[in-house]
């Protein structure tokens, strides 16, 4: 088989070196100016940029190389073919904010609207933003990718979560690369439970052995090729599962156990348990404090749990006599040149000290 | 160092449970060393903290060294006595104590490929079970129930020494405090509150639910089956993420199986001794449920008082009991239930504690929920929560049904349809919906009755292997 027979089929829309084609159409008020680095746009209301196209392959994914100073909201569309020509799919996405070019991959194939050979593609950009669109890639996987996409997904784990102690995705089987990187990133998961492969599997296989074991003479092989079958999955199972404990306790092993105290990280809280842990002395004497964070929860229960008997109350209550003040994740909120604490400029406490400061907005801070 | 701590802080609740559970013994011991322990570990805890809660409630003592020092004077004074009496007894007549002291020590298989496979399933197992342990050390109070429940309730009463009600969280404040009052024990033993200590309790859960499951099984259908049965519950993915977090659902579990499996293995007696013993430990197990989580009041408490006079009665009908010992049987099911649950639900009722799961269950609308049921087909049988168990289980079932209702089996069978039905009922027609669909409850619910759907799907395996395993090959066919 020929090498390219394995290999993506790719179509690239560049905008490098100030060239676009006549066949881009654009309807909106923007600005839009072909550079060397690619085609920029400006709307002055929201905008949308496409053109009609005829793939010589199928459609998997789609890639758009950017650069953009602020995170744009944007949607792709597309119209299928033998469709009403209003009929415009939508699919919202987000260009993050980067320096430098970056590709956002839009697995399309996830959804249902999506046709693998579209007629018509395009952006919209809302109004006020300003992003440069270096150049639009269109992926066609063969069949050898889809494979190794899936195997590759079966062995892709989750992280533990607060919500594991639930329920476990378990292994999640997809045939696109993009959806493989985010599993368990972008939830629900794309793609499909493993476990629906095993049970249709074991169904097609008891059927089979259900006929084969009909005659009594049979019966044993019969039941023995069902065993085997099911202990294989299971065991498979088992092990796919239980190496994702580990790979849990191995994340937890090296990004905190093993780190300097300063340096840890903790799950998805990051290092929140490194700054409770060196406030909490700060607290035990208080009986109230205020805390202060963009993140409540948790992050109030665990403060009210790690610092019993001392409890967080909120700012209104600090007319009560409550002198001391955690700010965690408030980069808003400083001491002003008074010694009091504002947030967005203005003053909500009475003068005092910092005792203990974490980095900027996060720290602890006492009236006089 | 906490470790030594907690191993010290178990061994009174240890005894207390070996006396209780040689007290139900009478002179006729009928459990192995090791279901014993095993049995003493899961309700010891358990009756001490009864005690204690009620020592509590009535004001007469501090959730303090000395209150918990006092009860457990209180429960092993009468109880060391009797077990002094039985001694006495059984040395004055020699009684058949040893025959039934049938302990057999765990032998290693001599077939060498069967001794290497459970290495691997004994290195995979202890690999797991590490990661486990690992997860769990990181940050005990990790996950939302622990720190807002479990760990803060158990704060909160080391700290205040009495058992504390939340006007403004009695959803929380309602469950039985068993759990808390354990941890507070352990804590104590220590000298201060200890994260780390206070979550050992899962782990020991969890191994001693894979040790009830292999006692059963090994019970009833030998060693080789209590190894796969073992096995099967020492893989499920979920099952060891409860045994790594500081809920309470392998507890629920642990108790289901001291009230569930005791009537199994009454029915499968031989004497009406055997099954007097069996039905009066269950009849402590019975009683003890309601005292580890709400649900279990209303949910598991139910059908296993049912399913006990099913057993009971079956007995009687068939001669397996006569009048006396049904009579016996019946008051202890009576006593203890009476002496745990009236002075919980009256405190429960003075204290205005509502029922069910965090949430009160008074004034609930019962209207169909969209969605719901795809979302518990989704949680319990495609997620990877408990592997295959689920289609394991409807199968051997359908395929087994004899077994599965005709036998002593079908006390299993009836608890776990039961309770399946029940939780599927409450999801799907209560506001409880949403816990289904953001999946935060309906696979819980399911891990509690784990232990109990195991030794059912082991023993419809057994009977499947022997039904068909041993029918005609057609290379060695008849004729």
């Amino acid at each position: 088989m020929p090498v390219a027979a394995h290999a993506a089929s790719r179509t690239t829309w560049s905008f490098l070196g100030s060239q676009i084609g006549s066949e881009w159409r654009i309807n909106g008020k923007a600005k839009t100016t072909a550079e060397i680095g690619g085609l920029r746009i400006a709307p002055e209301e929201d905008t949308k940029i496409f053109r009609e196209t005829q793939f010589s392959h199928a459609v998997d994914s789609v890639e758009i190389t950017y650069l953009s100073l602020q995170e744009t909201p944007s949607m792709l569309l597309w119209h299928r073919p033998a469709t009403p020509p209003e009929e415009i799919v939508q699919l919202p996405f987000v260009f993050t904010r980067t320096m430098v070019a970056s590709t956002v991959k839009l697995d399309v194939r996830w959804y249902k609207e999506w046709t693998s050979h579209p007629d018509t593609v395009g952006l919209v950009l809302p109004k006020g933003s300003d992003i440069q669109i270096l150049q639009i890639s269109f992926v066609g996987l063969s069949p050898l990718e889809k494979t190794a996409a899936l195997l590759r997904s079966y062995w892709t784990f989750d992280k533990f979560s607060p919500y594991s102690v639930n329920f476990l995705w378990g292994p999640i089987l997809t045939m696109s690369p993009i959806a493989r990187e985010s599993l368990y990133v972008e939830l629900p998961p794309h793609g499909t439970y493993a476990n629906v492969l095993w049970y249709l599997l074991l169904f097609g296989i008891a059927i089979g052995c259900i006929a084969w074991g009909w005659k009594e003479l049979s019966r044993r092989n019969a039941f023995l090729c069902m065993a085997v079958c099911i202990g294989a999955l299971w065991l498979l199972s088992d092990l796919r599962m239980g190496l994702e404990a580990v790979s849990y306790a191995r994340t937890d092993l090296t990004e905190y156990w093993t780190q300097p105290a300063s340096e840890r990280k903790f799950r998805e809280r990051g290092d929140f348990p490194v700054f409770l842990s060196a406030i909490q002395p700060l607290l035990t004497d208080r009986g109230r404090y205020i805390f202060l964070t963009q993140f409540e929860y948790p992050l109030l229960g665990l403060m009210r749990y790690h610092t019993y008997p001392s409890i967080p109350v909120a700012p209104e209550k600090a007319t009560e006599g409550i002198d001391t003040w955690v700010i965690y994740e408030r980069p808003e909120i400083s001491v002003d040149a008074e010694g009091r604490l504002t947030a967005e400029g203005k003053p909500i406490s009475l003068p005092g000290t910092v005792l203990f400061e974490f980095r900027s907005g996060a720290f602890v801070f006492r009236t006089h | 160092m906490f470790v030594l701590f907690f191993l010290i802080g178990l061994l009174p609740l240890l005894l207390v449970g070996w006396l209780a559970v040689r007290a139900l013994e009478g002179t006729i011991l009928i459990l192995s060393r090791v279901e014993r322990f095993i049995y003493a570990a899961i309700l010891g805890p358990t009756v001490l903290m009864e005690i204690v809660f009620l020592l509590n409630a009535a004001h007469i003592l501090r959730l303090n060294l000395f209150g918990y020092l006092t009860g457990l004077l209180l429960l092993i004074i009468p109880l060391g006595l009797l077990e002094l009496r039985r001694r006495r007894i059984s040395s004055e007549s020699s009684a058949s104590s040893a025959s039934s002291e049938s302990s057999s020590p765990f032998r290693f298989p001599k077939n060498k490929l069967a001794l290497t496979l459970l290495i691997i399933a004994g290195l995979w197992f202890l690999l797991k079970f590490a990661a486990g342990m690992t997860i769990l050390m990181s940050d005990p109070a990790y996950n939302d129930d622990v720190f807002n429940n479990w760990h803060f309730r158990a704060k909160t009463l080391h700290h205040e020494e009495m058992l504390v009600l939340k006007a403004d969280n009695p959803g929380v404040t309602a469950y039985p405090p068993t759990v808390p009052m354990i941890k507070v024990w352990l804590v104590l033993i220590n000298g201060e509150w200890n994260d780390r200590l206070a979550a050992l309790t899962s782990p020991l859960w969890y191994l001693l639910a894979l040790a009830l499951v292999w006692c059963t099984l090994r019970r009833s259908l030998g060693r080789t089956w209590a190894i796969v049965g073992t096995y099967i519950l020492g893989s499920l993915p979920l099952f060891l993420i409860h045994g790594s977090t500081p809920y309470a659902d392998l507890f629920v579990a642990l108790h289901i199986g001291v009230a569930l499996l005791p009537l199994y293995n009454a029915l499968t007696s031989n004497t009406e001794q055997e099954r007097s013993v069996w039905l009066r430990i269950g009849a402590l197990g019975t009683a003890l449920l309601p005292m580890t989580k709400n649900e279990a009041l209303l949910m598991h408490f139910p059908p296993i008082l049912l399913i006990a006079a099913a057993v009971i009665v079956w007995s009687l009908l068939h001669g397996k009991l006569s009048l006396r010992a049904a009579r016996s049987a019946i008051l202890h099911y009576c006593i203890f239930v009476s002496a745990v649950l009236v002075p919980w639900l009256t405190y429960k009722w003075m204290n205005g504690l509502p029922f069910g799961n965090a949430k009160g269950i008074s004034g609930m609308e019962i209207v169909w929920q969209e969605s719901v049921l795809r979302s518990l087909f989704i949680t319990w049988v495609l997620e990877a929560n408990f592997l295959l168990l689920p289609g394991l289980l409807i199968a051997l079932l359908i395929a087994r049904y004899r077994t599965a209702f005709l036998t002593p089996a079908v006390t299993l069978t009836a608890f776990v349809l039961t309770a399946i039905l029940g939780i599927s009922m409450i999801f799907l027609f209560t506001g409880l919906a949403t816990e289904a669909l953001r999946q935060t409850g309906s696979a819980r619910g399911v891990v509690q009755l784990l232990p109990v759907i195991v030794i059912l799907v082991t023993m419809l395996l057994k009977d499947a292997w022997l039904q068909w395993s041993s029918a005609p090959n057609p290379t060695r066919g008849e004729g």
